[in-house]
């Protein structure tokens, strides 16, 4: 039984386990999920967005700044005229604009054929005719040039801005390279942690700033997104290994495109430390939740033990009190058997002082005397034989299981209960059949027998009647049937019988408790007990045993 | 000439019955003894003892019966049990059904010899009022 809580036990804790888990750990991860994917989507979507936003501004601010400087030489260019400039102003029209920066390389003046006019700056070009150039053939067309990065005459990649003066006879040009270096600083500035940075491709895809990895102006970047397109478009490109992360627009019309890439490891790094923070929190929860889970359960089920504990010795009592009401039972039956005998040895007595005055016996009465002594010693050992019953029943207290004769078994019983039955007019039969002895324990079998056999005995209410124990196999189990003559009982009583502190005896006679008890131990050996009874027909309790008799659970 | 005084033992030991028949004879009783309470019914309507010594505890009609049947056909003949119990309740019920006193089980014979005096000397007086009122 003991055994059979404990495992009870186990199962409780491992569903609670099971449950509480299932509980806890659901909603953590579902909600922890669910934030883990949205708080990333919505990271990513603020990286690429400050990204974007990082190459939008800077489109604006290269574009404006080549505005600046397109407005510089259209100024210079609406400020003098050919002559001024020709014949010495370029210079100082030069120096204000250069600022002492650097912006620009060179300038020169052009004349409607093509022709460098003029020229201040560390090239010789003065005399050479662009008249097949590109940015010339433009600007027919147009008043301002903005070339891609070429090496012209100078064999040197650099950028010029022209703007064209027409006059009413025609035309002339001011031209300007701007520094390549100065450029290509203004157009890296937005350098981003270690590997972000910006640059320029032109139309076909070449380089027109420098690079922190590869290509030197003028090379071929490969960067396969060349078509034109509206706004900025940002794509994962591998390079070298890595994964960058490329925002591009397109400036100055489409003139360039402005790429910035930044390895995306590196941009999405805080993210990454955010989500791993997520998840050591998550973790930390988990086991938070897992401990007090575990800690909740065992102590429900410590609970429990106790609950089962506290059960068990309550149960022990009721055995041992119902076991001390049987034998208090017994032990009046049997006293009150004792006076029978003990009432003939006091008569007995009396005659042989009657018989002996005190000059002795005469002669006549001394078989008389004799006989009477004989009596006696047959009264003691009446006497003697129903203590011995009563010890040799009371004494069987402790549980141990052994293999027992249940026929040895219930003649000793009914022998024992005959004592008490006698002056009741019951009358016991015993139709033993065959039986195999089984592995019980003797001293409960006989405290169920005794209930039984005392409830039938009681049955008779003092008319008297037979109690009938019949005993037999079926199906593999040992079935005892005690059928008695007695009252009967209402069949609302019936369906209460087994129930603890049910009695029909008058107050102080039952307990109430030795049918419940009766039915608790039968189920702990593996039996079973049943009840059918007719009101004045009388009552028959029906008893099986497992052969085997393996009482499951017991521990005891 | 007076009656010898008579007693009718009732119980269900055989060997009680004779061996208390001896010894209350050689106190100079008649005995008249049954096995049984039906028997003891018919003895007292045949020979009216004087006194029953009657065990409450028998198989059949049990002694608080045969008291009862006793005091409807002989109200003046004292019955005397012999009772197992000795509890206060059981007594008070004898006494209050008409028996002349009770005795413990076992008895002792010389007080039950005291108690069979005592309750014939009873009867005599109850009796004897009995005649003066008629």
């Amino acid at each position: 039984m003991i055994a059979a809580a404990k495992r009870r036990r186990a199962t409780l804790y491992r569903r609670l386990l099971e449950s509480m888990l299932l509980m806890c750990l659901v909603p953590l991860f579902l909600v922890g999920g669910a934030a883990y994917v949205q708080f990333q989507l919505y990271a990513s979507r603020m990286v690429l967005d400050q990204q974007e936003r990082l190459v939008l501004n800077h489109r604006d601010f290269i574009e404006s700044y080549l505005r600046g400087r397109s407005a510089e030489l259209a100024a210079i260019a609406n400020q003098y005229t050919l002559e001024q400039l020709r014949d010495g102003e370029l210079e100082r029209a030069f120096a204000v604009i250069q600022q002492g920066a650097g912006i620009y390389t060179d300038i020169g003046m052009i004349d409607d054929q093509g022709n460098h006019l003029r020229y201040v700056g560390p090239y010789n070009l003065e005399g050479r005719n662009y008249s097949s150039a590109e940015w010339f053939q433009k600007l027919k067309a147009r008043d301002l040039v903005i070339s891609d990065l070429f090496t012209g005459y100078r064999a040197v990649p650099h950028f010029i801005i022209a703007v064209k003066r027409t006059t009413p006879t025609g035309y002339w040009i001011l031209r300007a390279s701007l520094s390549t270096d100065y450029f290509s600083q203004l157009v890296e500035r937005i350098h981003v942690g270690s590997t972000g940075e910006a640059f320029l491709l032109d139309r076909h895809g070449l380089y027109q700033t420098k690079t922190l990895f590869d290509s030197a102006p003028l090379q071929p970047s490969h960067f396969p997104y060349l078509s034109p397109h509206e706004g900025v478009r940002t794509v994962d490109l591998n390079f070298r290994g890595r994964t960058f992360l490329c925002s591009h627009v397109w400036i100055m019309g489409d003139q360039w495109l402005l790429v910035f890439r930044q390895e995306r490891a590196e941009a999405f790094a805080p993210l990454h430390r955010a989500l791993w923070t997520w998840a050591l929190i998550t973790f930390a929860a988990l086991i938070v939740v897992s401990l007090a889970t575990f800690a909740i359960a065992r102590n429900l089920v410590g609970f429990v033990a106790r609950a089962d504990a506290e059960k068990e010795n309550l149960h022990a009592q009721l055995l041992a009190s119902s076991k001390m009401a049987a034998i208090g039972e017994m032990a009046a039956g049997v006293a009150h058997e004792l006076n029978n005998p003990l009432g003939i040895i006091e008569t007995l007595r009396t005659w042989i002082l009657d018989l002996m005055p005190e000059k002795g016996p005469a002669e006549a009465d001394v078989p008389e005397v004799i006989d009477s002594a004989r009596k006696i010693g047959d009264q003691v050992e009446r006497c003697r034989r129903i203590t011995h019953d009563l010890l040799k029943f009371s004494r069987r207290v402790e549980s141990e299981r052994t293999l027992t004769d249940i026929n040895a078994l219930l003649a000793e019983m009914l022998q024992m209960v005959e004592h008490r039955a006698k002056a009741d007019n019951v009358a016991f039969h015993l139709e033993a059949g065959a039986l195999p002895s089984i592995v019980t324990s003797p001293s409960r079998l006989q405290q169920i027998i005794l209930n039984v056999l005392n409830n039938a005995v009681d049955a008779m209410e003092g008319r008297g009647g037979t109690v009938t124990v019949r005993t037999g196999m079926r199906g593999g189990a040992v079935e005892m049937v005690f059928k008695d003559t007695g009252c009967g009982i209402p069949e609302e009583n019936l369906q209460r019988i087994f129930e603890p502190f049910f009695t029909t005896k008058p107050v102080g006679k039952g307990t109430g408790l030795g049918l419940a008890v009766c039915y608790g131990l039968i189920q702990q050996m593996g039996g079973t007990l049943e009840v059918q009874s007719r009101v004045g027909a009388g009552t028959t309790f029906t008893l099986t045993l497992p052969a085997t008799s393996a009482e499951p659970g017991e521990a005891h | 000439m007076q009656k010898r005084r008579s007693v009718l033992l009732v119980d269900d030991e055989a060997l009680f019955l004779a061996t208390m028949a001896k010894v209350l004879g050689r106190h100079g009783l008649e005995v008249l003894t049954a096995p049984g309470g039906g028997e003891a019914l018919i003895l007292i309507e045949s020979a009216d003892p004087d006194v029953v010594v009657l065990d409450v505890k028998m198989p059949g009609l049990d002694g608080l019966a045969t008291l009862k049947e006793i005091k409807r056909l002989r109200p003046l003949t004292p019955v005397i049990l012999l009772t197992g119990h000795g509890t206060v309740e059981s007594g008070q019920e004898a006494l209050r059904q008409g028996a002349f006193d009770m005795q413990t089980k076992p008895a002792i014979v010389a007080k039950l010899l005291d108690l069979i005096e005592e309750a014939i000397r009873s009867r005599g007086l109850a009796e004897e009022a009995a005649r003066r009122e008629s």
